[in-house]
């Protein structure tokens, strides 16, 4: 059980930096 | 004596810059030369294997998405490896399978390039984990972060919409610079006794006819990369200060050269790509002038030894060899301690908890600033960071649009640049201060007062700065610090990252300025002052306080 919650960590923290670079990329188009 | 030893490491670096520089802006400028001879074969080999036929620019985002996957990629299959070793070949010593917080703590921190260890190696890792997901991800954490500081370097020296191709970067990051430099280092090391075998531990009886198991391994071929990819770490728990990774002087030399080199040729890089290597200099000259500032801090403060210690009455001739070997003194392991923090390596020959407390601010120090040197590549792009920040300001002061090699600085390079800087400070005392507010990181603090201050304020500075050394006083492997570590190191690692890249994406597509006698140069003296005021000012305003609470309070109390 663990590991599945080290895993969804994991993803939530990527899935983040990926909304980051969408947000980085508003900011230089707008 | 001492300062010789230390000045002569220093000559090789700076002779061996632009010679080093110059191969690296080769591999990395895309124009036809003498390394694609060499490496293209293995290269277009590689790129049929993944099927990468044609290799167009990216534009800033698409690089950041491809890098940010090839590493959830690395991170999901190291996990694995790591969750599942005792079950995998290469286990002699039937090491039991990594525990799960642990287990997501060591694949965060090496595919951070931090390597921060809440394990010992010889105890905790396979020879199959050692070599497949240590070993690997020092290869390609090292190779991501210099792709990422090549693209930043083409987005604000270059023109166009693009800045590289991430994989061709990353493959090229191996195959011409890693591979070749870890082969190297790895047979001279193994011609120096360092071992290099996969047998399994020693047992042999000792002079008083006990029984005692000696770790061995693949100890070399780690050794290398860990050094040259400025990861850290170690094979052994005691890193280099166990005499199977760092047998003698001469080898402790190589190491330190092995993580100084790369890091301190890439603002020549940066000036070969600018056109301009002053502008390259102008970087590095800073850069060493806060090394310099930061080393001459550690070794005096070791070289006059602790004053509690001397009070006793125990000989201080020798400096603070508490902590140290032998073999190396009060120079070498200044110097290596300077570098593995300066570089972001991390890995230790010394142990750093027991330096004298001006001695562990000066470490502390250059990992909290994170542009002197820098890890692979990372440190190059903090750096550029501030020197646009730099201009921003005395833009600002002379009532002028800011420029920065010939393009106009605005609001959304300075907001994107702002985030960087600021998540530096937040992500160290944030969790800092959560971890004297709760039971679960007090728990961990072995020494009472101002120490104790200092030993979470290292461990969570490290875990930032992507280094990984630590006062390894702190009993940090339980989940709560392998989870905030482990958060702080991915933080600390990809918003700098993502942020930077967006600032090149946004530059690269900007129209040129032509330089006229108003355009504030950014090659000569005074910006070199500016550079390092800047970096300082911004450094003291957020963590002097801090400071201040550990080591410098330590400090006062010792006498």
């Amino acid at each position: 059980m663990l590991d599945l919650y080290m895993v969804l960590l994991l993803a939530g923290v990527f899935g983040l930096f990926y909304g980051f670079i969408v947000w980085c990329g508003r900011v230089v188009e707008e | 004596m001492g300062i010789l030893q230390i000045l002569i490491v220093i000559a090789i670096v700076v002779l061996l810059v632009k010679p080093l520089g110059t191969y690296v802006y080769h591999v990395y400028s895309n124009d036809p030369n003498k390394t694609d001879k060499w490496f293209g074969w293995l290269e277009r080999f590689i790129y049929r294997l993944i099927g990468l036929k044609n290799r167009p620019g990216m534009t800033w985002k698409r690089y950041a998405v491809s890098f940010l996957l090839t590493n959830i990629v690395l991170v999901a299959l190291g996990y694995l490896i790591l969750r599942l070793q005792k079950y995998l070949p290469f286990n002699p010593n039937g090491i039991e399978n990594m525990e799960q917080t642990l287990s997501f703590n060591t694949i965060i921190s090496f595919m951070t390039n931090t390597n921060l260890q809440h394990y010992s190696g010889e105890t905790g890792l396979t020879y199959f984990s050692q070599m497949a997901v240590i070993m690997m991800m020092m290869f390609t954490s090292a190779a991501t972060g210099f792709s990422v500081a090549i693209a930043f370097i083409r987005g604000i020296t270059g023109k166009g919409a693009t800045i590289g191709n991430f994989f061709e970067d990353f493959v090229k990051s191996h195959t011409r610079i890693f591979i070749p430099a870890a082969v190297v280092v790895t047979l001279v090391l193994v011609a120096l006794q360092v071992p290099q075998t996969l047998d399994p531990v020693l047992t042999v009886k000792t002079l008083e006819g006990a029984s005692q198991n000696i770790a061995i391994g693949p100890v070399a071929s780690l050794e290398s990369i860990k050094h040259l990819g400025t990861n850290g770490g170690g094979f052994f728990g005691a890193n280099s200060a166990h005499p199977f990774e760092n047998p003698t002087p001469l080898t402790n030399v190589i190491e330190i050269l092995s993580m100084w080199l790369l890091p301190a040729s890439l603002p020549y890089v940066y000036g070969r790509f600018a056109k301009n290597t002053k502008q390259g200099w102008v970087v590095f000259g800073a850069m060493m002038t806060l090394f310099v500032g930061f080393l001459s801090l550690i070794y005096f403060s070791e070289l006059r030894g602790n004053p509690a210690m001397n009070v006793l009455g125990i000989d201080a001739s020798q400096g603070s060899m508490e902590g140290k070997e032998v073999r190396f003194g009060i120079p070498q392991s200044s110097l290596f301690s300077a570098v593995t923090t300066a570089a972001t390596t991390g890995t230790v020959n010394n142990m750093h908890d027991t330096l004298t407390p001006l001695g562990g601010l000066g470490t502390l120090a250059e990992m909290m600033l994170n542009v002197v040197f820098g890890g692979k590549g990372v440190g190059l792009v903090n750096m550029l960071m501030y020197a646009i920040l730099g201009v921003f300001l005395c833009g600002l002061m002379v009532g002028r649009t800011p420029e920065f090699l010939g393009r106009k600085i605005e609001p959304r390079e300075m907001k994107l640049i702002a985030i960087a800087i600021l998540a530096h400070p937040f992500i160290i005392l944030a969790p800092t201060a959560i971890a004297f507010l709760t039971d679960l990181g007090q728990g961990s603090i072995t020494n009472p007062g101002s120490h104790g201050i200092s030993q979470v304020l290292y461990e969570y500075t490290s875990s930032a700065a992507n280094n990984g050394s630590g006062f390894e006083g702190l009993a940090d492997n339980t989940p709560f610090w392998n989870l905030t570590t482990g958060l702080v190191m991915l933080l600390g690692r990809y918003i700098s990252m993502i942020a930077m890249l967006a600032v090149a994406g946004s530059l690269v597509r900007k129209q040129w300025v032509p330089e006229t006698i108003g355009t504030f140069r950014t090659d000569n003296g005074l910006f070199y002052g500016i550079l390092i005021g800047t970096v300082l000012i911004i450094g003291a305003l957020t963590f002097l306080p801090a400071i201040v609470l550990g080591p410098i309070a330590e400090h006062l109390k010792l006498g």
